[in-house]
């Protein structure tokens, strides 16, 4: 028997190796009658989310780049920055900056200047010309809104080595708290927390209020209720966030009738240690596909009226015997069966629950990026099939599903950058590029493709607790 | 096959020129493939005809995979336009159901692994369409095609017994001609 089966399979090579390649010539006329229907039939454009890889494969690599230099450019501590939002052109370097004495200001002046005057006591010596600066930790605590001018006069305590260089008989210094000013400008990213501007004394008040109105960087109402810590923006050591996630997503070694696109909705809890995270949660897929199913059917004939019973009686009227026939109709198959291959399309529902582990490596302001590594569980939770395929009358002998079936569970290993961005001091955005890698097949034939892998794009909305 | 990528592109452009140079490049290929599954050649090349419309048209969304061959697409193509025709055309009598071994032709003695010398590519094409419809649609879907009997039997409406059987009589004739012909040739 084993003999007979070998043969068997070494004629069947030898006749798929001899035919292999080989032609028949068409006929001339076939091509110009196909060329003569072309013109008439455009070819259908691919979708747009069917180009290759390579494409998406870019696209991905070109984001992290992409989110470093746009926090290179968020930097909020970059001073070339700051002058060129208050405007000024003369910007000089200063030796001795003055002291601004905190019981000096007047918190109830909004968007005014207030000049104060300062006793020159060697301490408070103006050197040079303008300085903008901006500070980390500031010395004004002040939740309203205000420019606080400093009118300095100079020291008489002049030192030798300064008379090369130039001297201002008064200085004034503006500190900007950029927290709480109230225009209706949007929120400005480049903007650090604080800034002090020193003027020169004789500049005009006035010229000083209308440098700092006009280009003062602003933030919108939309943030002043929460403001951000002067220092560090963690706000997540031993907390747990809990949130909602979206995230699409496109398979790639798929069956070619499954959608490419899988949406995933999440319900998403996060714990917090130091810079570290773990999520998890449980979360839908929603996947769909179409499959071939062969159908085989007896074809309907017709039908006939059958005789079920017959019932007689006598008629006194008349004075006969009457007949009742009592009738039933019955469909008429044809013997032979037949087979058709229609299509169905299936709607799959996953359960999938996360462990992915995080660690924020960057973290400045608003921002924060993390990477995040983790398996998911998937489960088959339902699958829907729905076919357009309508039989008449004719008669189902048994349906064959061609393609293969999904598998109940599988799992997969995603890996990702975060990217967050604080809206208020508890709540905050995610937005997180992740490459996911299915473990096993996503069929119950695993011959039938290779293992699937897809690019995702998380977003997800967390509230810490 | 850059050159078909090239091709491929330029189709999907709806450039006829360039679905004029697939069609040189891949017809005869294909119109083998098609005569395989219907012997009648008028009835293969209005086949081949209406699958090259249905390439045209859906050339757009080939490339799925890149490991995708675009060869093997076009035949899955053919083979699934003639199975489809088979199917219309013999509706009642694509197979002979009998599971009687005295229907079966004897099997020729031949060693393994000797080969068919003295035969031809083509006249193994042609003893394969003269085979009966339902010998050779098996015999090609498993044999050329590779499926599994289940696969056919799903395609072609049939039980995988009738399937297997099918294919041990289209092998079992097949290798008697192919004797016959080595036969006659060796002894002119």
């Amino acid at each position: 028997m084993s003999s007979m089966k070998q043969d068997s399979t070494l004629f069947d090579n030898q006749i798929r190796q001899m035919l292999d390649g080989h032609t028949t010539v068409p006929s001339p006329a076939l091509r110009d009658a196909l060329m003569s229907r072309l013109t008439s039939t455009p070819p259908r454009k691919k979708a747009w989310y069917l180009y290759s890889r390579t494409y998406w494969l870019a696209a991905a690599i070109l984001l992290f780049p992409v989110s470093f230099y746009l926090f290179s450019i968020f930097n909020p501590f970059n001073n070339s920055e700051t002058i060129e939002s208050v405007g000024l052109t003369d910007v000089r370097p200063v030796n001795n900056r003055p002291s601004q004495p905190e019981t000096d200001r007047t918190p109830e002046t909004k968007n005014a200047i207030v000049e104060k005057e300062i006793n020159s006591d060697g301490q408070d010596k103006v050197n040079s010309g303008t300085e903008i600066k901006s500070s980390d930790t500031p010395s004004h605590s002040s939740t309203h809104n205000e420019i606080i001018a400093h009118s300095a006069k100079t020291g008489t305590q002049e030192q030798p080595d300064d008379r090369n260089k130039p001297k201002w008989e008064k200085g004034v210094v503006a500190t900007i708290d950029t927290r709480t000013s109230e225009t209706d400008k949007p929120f400005n990213l480049f903007l650090p927390l604080h800034k002090s501007v020193l003027f020169p004394s004789q500049t005009n008040k006035t010229v000083i209020n209308e440098i700092l109105t006009v280009n003062k960087p602003v933030r919108s109402r939309m943030f002043q209720d929460d403001l951000p810590q002067p220092t560090s923006f963690s706000r997540y050591e031993g907390s747990i966030s809990l949130g909602a996630s979206y995230t699409p997503e496109i398979m790639f070694n798929i069956l070619d009738g499954d959608q490419k696109f899988v949406h995933n909705a999440a319900l998403e809890l996060l714990f917090h240690y130091h810079n570290f995270t773990i999520r998890t949660g449980v979360g839908l897929a929603f996947a769909k596909g179409t499959s071939a199913l062969g159908v085989k059917y007896n074809l309907y004939k017709g039908s006939f009226q059958h005789l079920d019973s017959l019932d007689f009686y006598y008629d006194d009227e008349t004075g006969q015997v009457v007949g009742v026939y009592h009738l039933s109709e019955k469909n008429v198959y044809d013997s032979v069966s037949q087979n058709v291959i229609t299509e169905i399309k299936k709607n799959y529902t996953y359960l999938q629950i996360p462990l992915l582990f995080g660690y924020r490596f960057f973290e400045q302001n608003r921002f924060g990026i993390s990477v995040t590594a983790g398996p998911t569980l998937s489960i088959l939770l339902d699958e829907k099939e729905t076919s357009d395929y309508d039989p008449g009358r004719n008669l189902i002998i048994n349906t064959t599903t061609l393609s293969p079936d999904r598998i109940k569970t599988n799992w997969q290993f995603s890996a990702g950058i975060g990217f967050s961005y604080h809206l208020t001091s508890k709540l905050y955005f995610e937005l997180e590029p992740r490459v996911k890698y299915y473990f096993n097949s996503v069929y119950e034939k695993a011959a039938t493709t290779k293992k699937p892998w897809s690019l995702e794009l998380r977003s997800g909305l967390l509230y810490t607790l | 096959m850059a050159q078909d990528d090239d091709l491929i592109r330029q189709c999907i452009k709806g450039q006829t020129e360039a679905f004029g140079k697939l069609y040189d490049r891949y017809a005869p290929i294909l119109l083998s493939v098609c005569m395989r599954y219907l012997p009648v050649r008028v009835e293969a090349e209005d086949i081949l005809q209406e699958c090259f419309i249905r390439i045209f048209e859906k050339i757009g969304e080939f490339k799925l995979r890149p490991e995708a061959s675009f060869e093997g697409w076009m035949k899955r193509i053919v083979v699934n336009k003639a199975l489809n025709h088979i199917r219309d055309k013999n509706r009642n009598h694509l197979f002979v159901e009998s599971s009687d071994p005295g229907m079966w032709p004897d099997m020729p003695e031949d060693e393994p692994g000797s080969g068919f010398p003295n035969v031809t590519a083509d006249e193994v094409h042609q003893m394969i369409q003269k085979l009966p419809d339902g010998y050779r649609t098996v015999f090609n879907l498993y044999v050329m095609e590779e499926y599994g009997h289940k696969e056919i039997a799903a395609m072609l409406g049939c039980s995988e017994n009738t399937s297997k059987t099918q294919l041990l009589k289209a092998r079992n004739m097949l290798k008697k001609k192919i004797v016959e012909l080595q036969n006659t040739k060796e002894h002119v």
